[in-house]
């Protein structure tokens, strides 16, 4: 399968997608990770706003999505960037098509209004209190085009019974202009993610906060998922093993840990890759261990992984590789990593995979 | 000796520390970045058992989920219960786990050999 690459990334500051299921706790998840930005152009102040915008787009997807299976459950994709102080916030999902038309007619109205008119609409509805069946009435949409002081973007995609519905916000942190990325960009992005079998993708500073946000949603989608069983577990194992080792003993730069992290499931193959960077001496301690595993075979490294365990708790700052040692054990050796230089800092990838 | 009780969130256990029946419990997925932090009340616990020394202590050990720095901490625990068995004190670990989960009895499997305490295997 061709993996994703990770300078889909390298010009922002902030990047994070996420192509699955909706459920309601996922919201709080993705809006605390996206508030991981803490560079110079990120949220600061705008952070409430930002997340009101990413809430409301959220309540798009849960509120009127329509499913595309059978089961009771929304699917959709968003994403949120940030380059320089411009946020864009991009979600997807799909809608009954007989409703389109009367949705675009809503679009174009509010992108039709200047912000006075947008606030009188907006005071109008409520007094009215007209609400629709899903419990909106555009409010939601008034809201965002308030919030950013810019036209809506959106398109749709019809697929029969169902329309896709791709809608993207932009928000400058300093109310300028800024450049604004074509919502045809991120459609063509999350096809991209989708066509990778990419279920989260993040871009950003991997601080404690962020690590235990992402375990959560890691969690979800592998280790409460029943039907991948002991497969999902072992993954989750492997993530958790990775991405901590990220948050713990990436390098930092300007109290930020810089790093990449995406997980995909494709044709039944679970895979994870990560990118941080690292200092020289790890980049040694790392080539010598996995040089140490490279010929053994899964008992040796059971053996290994236990000497290696009873060595570490001598040393309480020290792991001696026991982390690592064991992702070589879960992925039954599918574990690929590189070292490059990259601006006169050393970059470590990791690509681990499982198949169910 | 005091009673400790940890609650439970989504990424650590529960965690009961009990002097009246002479209980250590532990039930929930456990991965916490700081594993450390997260032991040391409990590893401060058993070593005051060394001058508080029951009969018998039970541990029983519900851990569906646990990161590889939990795996240090658990040996180091493991390690001070081995003394303190040796010390005299009845030592009980009971390590629970799924019927089809491998992969958490495999790694009570590991900790059994790894320590000369007494490990009871128990489906859930």
């Amino acid at each position: 399968m061709e993996k994703l690459s990770f300078d889909s990334f390298d010009e922002l500051d902030l990047s994070l997608w996420y192509c699955g299921r909706f459920e309601d706790n996922l919201t709080e998840n993705l809006i605390d990770l996206s508030e991981s930005d803490n560079t110079e152009s990120g949220l600061g102040k705008s952070k409430k706003k930002i997340s009101f915008l990413m809430a409301e787009s959220f309540q798009n997807i849960i509120r009127h999505g329509a499913t595309e299976d059978k089961e009771d459950e929304v699917t959709g994709s968003f994403g949120i960037t940030n380059k320089n102080g411009v946020f864009h916030i991009f979600s997807s999902n799909f809608v009954p098509t007989t409703v389109v038309d009367s949705l675009k007619m809503k679009l174009d109205e509010v992108n039709g209004l200047n912000q006075d008119e947008l606030k009188a609409k907006y005071r109008n509805l409520l007094d009215k209190g007209v609400l629709s069946d899903k419990g909106g009435a555009g409010l939601g949409l008034i809201e965002m085009a308030r919030k950013t002081g810019r036209k809506l973007q959106y398109s749709f995609v019809p697929n029969s019974d169902l329309t896709e519905f791709n809608l993207q916000l932009a928000k400058s942190l300093d109310d300028n202009d800024g450049v604004s990325t074509d919502i045809q960009d991120s459609v063509a992005f999350v096809e991209n993610l989708k066509s990778n079998g990419v279920l989260l993708a993040f871009k950003g500073d991997f601080d404690s906060d962020t690590s235990d946000n992402m375990a959560r949603m890691i969690m979800e989608n592998t280790l409460k998922d029943k039907e991948l069983g002991n497969t999902g577990k072992r993954f989750f194992h492997v993530a958790i093993e990775l991405l901590q080792n990220i948050s713990r003993h990436g390098q930092q730069l300007n109290d930020k840990t810089d790093g990449v992290l995406i997980v995909s499931k494709l044709e039944n193959q679970l895979c994870i890759q990560t990118r941080n960077y690292i200092e020289f001496d790890q980049s040694e301690k790392i080539k010598e261990i996995l040089k140490g595993i490279e010929n053994l075979n899964p008992e040796e490294i059971t053996k290994l992984y236990k000497t290696k365990l009873k060595e570490s708790i001598k040393n309480e700052n020290s792991n001696a590789g026991v982390g690592l040692i064991d992702v070589v054990r879960s992925t039954n050796g599918n574990l690929d990593f590189s070292i490059s230089e990259k601006k006169g800092r050393l970059q470590l990838t990791f690509t681990a995979s499982i198949r169910a | 000796m005091e009673l400790i009780k940890i609650e439970k969130t989504d990424l650590s256990p529960l965690v009961l520390l009990d002097p009246d029946n002479w209980t250590i419990k532990m039930n929930g997925e456990c991965l916490p970045e700081d594993a450390r932090g997260f032991f040391t009340p409990v590893l401060d616990w058993i070593q005051k058992l060394f001058e508080n020394k029951p009969k018998k202590l039970e541990l029983d050990l519900n851990l569906p989920y646990f990161n590889s720095s939990t795996s240090k901490q658990l040996l180091k625990m493991f390690y001070l219960l081995e003394e303190l068995s040796e010390s005299g004190v009845v030592v009980n670990v009971v390590w629970n786990h799924l019927t089809d989960d491998d992969m958490i009895l495999e790694k009570g499997e590991e900790f059994d050999q790894m320590t000369d305490l007494e490990f009871k295997f128990k489906q859930i």
